[in-house]
């Protein structure tokens, strides 16, 4: 093929060659040899019009649509299975279903303080690779908080990153739950302060910026300040830098749960 | 707001089934087209997008945000297409009976000529897919009908660049042949 892109009157493209073509997977350089071959070349002609008609046939071929209510029937048999394959709740995750975000982060850290423990995550010490089950719940418990605050707030970047291109965004809801992020934000982050992290306190600065400009948004956002809101979250990476963390808190989960399985 | 993909995919990840179901309902037509057409039976392209769903969901942790969650759940659905193909590779794949009653069922159907034609070209296209290998299959009709790039069907089905053009090339070769005459 390389040879016909170089001398056209040589060589003849292959089948093959011709359904890249049709399908645009040649660079741009040897598809304009290939088309000019082709238009000119009166062997390659039929070939390439087959190639180009039994394509087109196969887009008539129809596929009889499912039943109207097809997604709500699919939904009940996706349903059952679910039942099985929850995804698992910890029992603080299950109060945490019941209680704000900024009341459980202070249940969690009132909780921490009563224990005197810091854990590790919010530290900038290496974790240790053994855990003390006992000692760890406290961490345990400030861990889920921290995935479930983080995880709300990835949540939150993504609808705002993804609201449609209307002139005009009414952020009701997503001003309310910026508002009560950016609550137990402040407290982790006083946490973190108070203990040293500076990588999680400057990422947590980085959020608490972005949620008191949506917390703090009209009721009608416009356009403009939609955009410059996107392109704040966008240069500072912060959906990026809230998994990362999301990340890191996640696998700590793991070493400590682990850790508490082994002394069982 | 209207709750997008990416969102529910978070929110699902949280425990909501609420926004797994705006999942099942924005894709469960697209994904049963797809599994039609790889398995030319409704019964089992039902059962392909139950199972595609219900893969995505134990998977909603291996999700990253940047992605498309249509392209995502294609993958799963050509995944499930080609195991459940493999695991039954002399299945019968002609098309049923109520293919034409089902097609002029569609609210889109124009004429009961093009309904015909259209029902023909159907029957004899699942004829020659039956023909190919589910590999085949899968990376032709993830080419044709989807768009996928070649390196994303690769990546899919575990081939190499030129593994995976080959197995184009031959699923139209047969293509050509069996649809001659429309």
């Amino acid at each position: 093929m390389n040879d016909m892109a170089h001398d056209t009157h040589k060589a003849h493209p292959g089948e093959d060659d011709l359904v890249l073509l049709f399908y645009g997977d040649t660079d741009p350089a040897e598809e304009a040899a290939l088309t000019a071959h082709v238009d000119a070349c009166a062997i390659c002609q039929p070939l390439w019009q087959e190639i180009r008609v039994t394509l087109r046939t196969v887009d008539a071929a129809a596929v009889p649509e499912p039943p109207a209510d097809f997604e709500r029937v699919m939904w009940a048999r996706v349903q059952r299975e679910l039942e099985d394959i929850a995804v698992p709740f910890s029992g603080w995750r299950a109060v945490r279903r019941w209680v704000p975000t900024g009341a459980f982060a202070a249940i969690v850290l009132a909780l921490l303080i009563a224990n005197r423990a810091w854990p590790g995550i919010v530290t900038d010490a290496p974790m240790p690779d053994t855990v003390d089950a006992a000692a760890s719940q406290p961490e345990r418990a400030l861990l889920v908080a921290m995935t479930d605050h983080l995880e709300r707030s990835e949540l939150l970047l993504v609808e705002v990153m993804n609201a449609p291109a209307d002139d005009v965004l009414e952020p009701g809801f997503e001003r309310a739950t910026a508002d009560d992020l950016l609550w137990s934000s402040r407290l982790y982050r006083q946490t973190a302060t108070h203990t040293g992290n500076g990588h999680l306190v400057a990422m947590l600065e980085d959020l608490e910026g972005v949620l008191a400009e949506i917390a703090s948004s009209p009721d009608a956002l416009k356009r403009a300040d939609l955009d410059a809101l996107r392109s704040r979250i966008e240069q500072d990476d912060l959906i990026f830098k809230v998994r990362v963390v999301t990340d890191e808190v996640r696998e700590r989960q793991k070493t400590i749960v682990t850790a508490t399985e082994g002394d069982l | 707001m209207q709750l997008d993909d990416a969102a529910a995919v978070v929110r699902a990840r949280e425990g909501d089934q609420d926004a797994f179901r705006v999942l099942v309902d924005r894709h469960s037509r697209s994904l049963y087209r797809l599994a039609f057409r790889m398995t030319g039976r409704a019964e089992d392209a039902e059962d392909i997008v139950q199972e595609t769903f219900i893969k995505a969901y134990k998977q909603l942790s291996r999700f990253e945000a940047r992605a498309n969650v249509s392209t995502w759940l294609y993958r799963i659905a050509f995944n499930c297409s080609v195991d459940f193909l493999r695991s039954r590779p002399r299945r019968q794949m002609v098309a049923d009976d109520h293919v034409l009653e089902g097609l002029a069922a569609s609210p889109n159907a124009p004429t009961m000529d093009d309904l015909v034609y259209a029902g023909q070209i159907g029957e004899q296209l699942q004829l020659a897919l039956r023909d190919l290998s589910g590999q085949e299959r899968a990376a032709f009709l993830m080419r044709h009908y989807h768009g996928c790039s070649i390196e994303e069907i690769g990546d899919t089905l575990g081939l190499k660049t030129n593994a995976t053009k080959h197995s184009i090339f031959r699923a139209v070769r047969k293509m050509r042949v069996a649809l001659q005459g429309f």
